[in-house]
């Protein structure tokens, strides 16, 4: 069976490669066969940080440079993550599940349907509690918003219950997760809903 | 887990086989939304209540009328959601042309037809109207 594709989009800054970093760990700790593929703007920042955290052989993080908007890569025209998946199946037989981090993008980003089985939106609270308000693309028609860095709220004047209401009314009922990347906190049930929807283990 | 496309429901031997199933009450339909049609995993449930985990290989493509699943005495087949789609008809070809161009800038999943244009929706139609209300001033087109 081949791997399921999953995309991480999100606004510069906003803890995507955290959450990749948090999700390696609990990933393995499940027995998931996980392979990641970064995009950067024109370096390989993204995948050399994955690679330094050691949580997957290095060779499992391959890295594509998108040389314009992130988007075009993801969304207008995403041959060359595709084929980059490709070459990762290719080379890993047995591989369960690739995350496709996009570079830092706004809210309109979305994603393919060609490249990604289920893609999730990463904001934080501290780029402002009217992020959902404003119902970009990203915002509402992701698989899963995952809201991040939650225990920032009191520190930049974010009201999360609200934020996170707020958050559920424009998606229409369809799931957001709160998270805490850099303690963890939230990431078992991020990796849960993942199983759930499109690992199917 | 219903991991590939066995076939399709209008050819045969598919169709003889359906058609029986069916009247014996053994054809279950899972209903895909054409904006998600792209997708090879996908969680959903058949009219009937049943879970349903799609799982295909990279090169099959979910299409309407597929045969997801067919075994003791039950069947399985897609149906990629028909109704979710807004129809511009522009009034000249100047105004094909900034529709076709808007619709683009706003990345709308489209479908072109004889003078006319079909938005493949993924969400309320509303969302689409507001952003054609902003084009009406630009261009002469139809809605419907």
């Amino acid at each position: 069976m081949t791997a399921a594709r999953v995309g991480i989009g999100g606004p510069v800054g906003s803890g995507k490669t955290a959450l990749i970093e948090a999700m390696l760990g609990e990933l393995a700790r499940q027995g998931i066969d996980t392979a990641v593929i970064t995009n950067d703007l024109v370096t390989d920042e993204d995948a050399e940080r994955l690679r330094r955290g050691g949580q997957l052989p290095p060779d499992r993080v391959r890295a594509v440079q998108a040389g314009a908007c992130p988007h075009t890569v993801i969304r207008e025209d995403p041959t060359l993550n595709m084929a980059a998946a490709d070459r990762l199946e290719a080379d890993y037989p047995g591989l369960d599940l690739i995350l496709l981090e996009s570079g830092g993008d706004n809210l309109a980003s979305t994603f393919s349907p060609d490249l990604v089985d289920f893609w999730m939106f990463v904001i934080d609270v501290a780029g402002g509690d009217d992020i959902p308000r404003k119902k970009g693309p990203g915002i509402v028609q992701s698989n899963l918003l995952v809201i991040n860095k939650v225990d920032l709220a009191p520190h930049v004047g974010v009201d999360f219950p609200k934020m996170l209401a707020e958050a559920q009314a424009v998606r229409g009922g369809a799931p957001v997760l709160a998270t805490v990347c850099r303690r963890g906190e939230g990431v078992a049930e991020v990796v849960a809903h993942l199983r759930h929807e499109v690992l199917f283990k | 887990m219903l991991d590939r496309i066995l076939g399709q429901v209008d050819e045969e031997p598919w169709a003889e086989m359906l058609h029986a199933l069916d009247h014996l009450g053994g054809l279950e339909t899972v209903a895909i939304p054409e904006a998600e049609a792209g997708r090879k995993r996908i969680r959903l449930t058949t009219d009937r209540g049943r879970d349903c985990a799609i799982a295909l290989p990279r090169a099959q493509k979910l299409t309407d009328g597929a045969v997801l699943y067919c075994r003791d005495g039950m069947a399985i087949v897609a149906r990629i959601g028909g109704g979710a789609r807004l129809r511009l008809v522009p009034h000249s070809l100047g105004d094909a042309l900034r529709l076709g161009h808007w619709c683009g800038n706003l990345h709308w999943k489209v479908v072109f037809g004889e003078g006319w244009m079909d938005v493949i929706l993924d969400g309320p139609e509303a969302r689409y109207r507001d952003r054609l209300r902003d084009l009406a001033t630009l261009a002469r087109f139809d809605i419907g």
